[in-house]
């Protein structure tokens, strides 16, 4: 046997792998630890929040210019839509409470939607990236939220706002997306239907778990884990 | 490419704080790095408990990774090398508790030690010197490039060519595959 026929039989000795639930069940344990343990006092969660703090001075200059007012308007592809985005993370940060600022962010989906609206027969495919962005969004804090009856509330409101749009704009949406709008229409609230059922034995899973700010995943780097 | 771009991807979305986007990095990378650890401690609960370890090593710095100084593949090992270093030398304690909450069926543990074939592989790499283990997991289990495995284990290109030569000859003189 040469050396390669050889490596590769060592190679699938070797190859360990875990089953999806055991995965999951690992990704729960390092999960339930990441969310309970403070990792915020690091060098670069203070680096965030002095971007954030520069940031927010800058919107607030821009608003005074008029920049962020003219920019509240603005669709994705626009000069102007990263400065309505920005200024959408500036009005969240500042917000006193964890609970007001999901509160804020669930309210911020309607914007999304407005979007959609607005894109629909501009550029169906920018559309289609928002959408996107809203199902992920409306998945996790299906999830986050399904134990807080306040969030739920206030999430299960916007979703109903939402669908009064959908429903204006299912009619004449492109084919692609036509679907999408209407499960999004159909989906009764509060209810996650993302779920996969039966995990397949070995199989990678991508489920997504609740949405966690940067403020709550990064922490100082310690010397031995930066790049060389 | 496709997936390198997607890696990019979630990479980006995680130093940006998505938990979804860690995730799925965690689910990909899992595997290999308890390889890593199992094939070198023989110990299939200290490899758990070590590569937990580097995930949370991981979300920590993630915001400090820079992919024009290496791979994140390269990035990943490397702190999963200096883990083991600290954690023989006794400078490290584990941030989760060890040995608790075991996510293990008695099936899969079962299966591991059963394995005779693993077994041997196993056994065959106590046979070579302690800093050939590393080499040989990420050289020919893990299939990294001299240079990347170079980069983690802090040796020569030319060094690891030697270590994995070496390694190899001695590994098909103990192992009858």
């Amino acid at each position: 046997m040469n050396d390669t026929e050889f490596i590769e039989k060592l190679r699938k000795i070797a190859k360990i792998e875990h089953t999806g639930a055991q995965k999951e069940i690992l990704w729960g344990r390092l999960y339930q630890y990441l969310k309970t343990t403070k990792v915020g006092g690091g060098l670069w969660y203070f680096s965030f929040r002095i971007t954030y703090l520069v940031a927010l001075v800058l919107v607030v200059l821009a608003a005074s210019t008029g920049i962020s007012f003219a920019s509240q308007s603005s669709l994705p592809g626009e000069p102007l839509y990263s400065v309505k985005r920005f200024s959408e993370e500036a009005r969240v940060f500042v917000i006193f409470g964890e609970k007001a600022k999901k509160k804020e962010r669930i309210k911020l989906t309607t914007e999304r939607v407005g979007e959609v609206q607005e894109l629909i027969s501009k550029d169906p495919e920018k559309a289609e990236g928002l959408l996107s962005e809203y199902e992920a969004q409306m998945e996790n804090y299906k999830k986050e939220f399904a134990e807080d009856p306040e969030l739920s509330e206030s999430l299960n409101s916007t979703i109903m706002v939402n669908k009064d749009v959908f429903v204006k704009v299912v009619e004449t949406a492109p084919d692609q997306i036509k679907i999408r709008i209407r499960v999004l229409i159909d989906e009764p609230e509060g209810q996650d239907t993302t779920e996969s059922g039966g995990e397949v034995e070995g199989q990678q899973t991508t489920k997504k778990k609740p949405e966690v700010k940067s403020t709550e995943i990064l922490d100082e780097p310690s010397s031995t884990e930066t790049n060389r | 490419m496709a997936n390198k771009l997607e890696e990019e991807d979630l990479i980006e979305e995680a130093r940006q704080g998505n938990v979804s986007s860690f995730q799925t990095l965690y689910m990909r990378y899992l595997d290999p790095i308890y390889r890593y650890f199992f094939f070198q401690t023989k110990d299939k609960f200290l490899a758990e408990d070590l590569a937990q370890e580097v995930f949370i090593r991981v979300y920590r710095s993630i915001g400090s990774y820079n992919k024009e100084k290496g791979s994140f593949t390269s990035w990943l090992y490397r702190i999963a090398h200096n883990l083991l270093v600290d954690y023989y030398r006794g400078k490290k304690t584990l941030s989760l508790k060890e040995g608790i909450e075991a996510s293990y069926s008695e099936d899969w543990l079962e299966k591991l030690d059963r394995d005779e074939k693993l077994q041997k592989v196993k056994e065959a790499l106590t046979l070579l010197p302690s800093d050939y283990h590393e080499v040989v997991v990420l050289r020919f289990f893990e299939d990294l490039s001299v240079e990347e495995v170079a980069e983690i284990v802090g040796k020569s290109e030319e060094n690891v060519r030697v270590i994995q030569h070496r390694a190899i000859r001695k590994l098909k003189e103990v192992i009858i595959l």
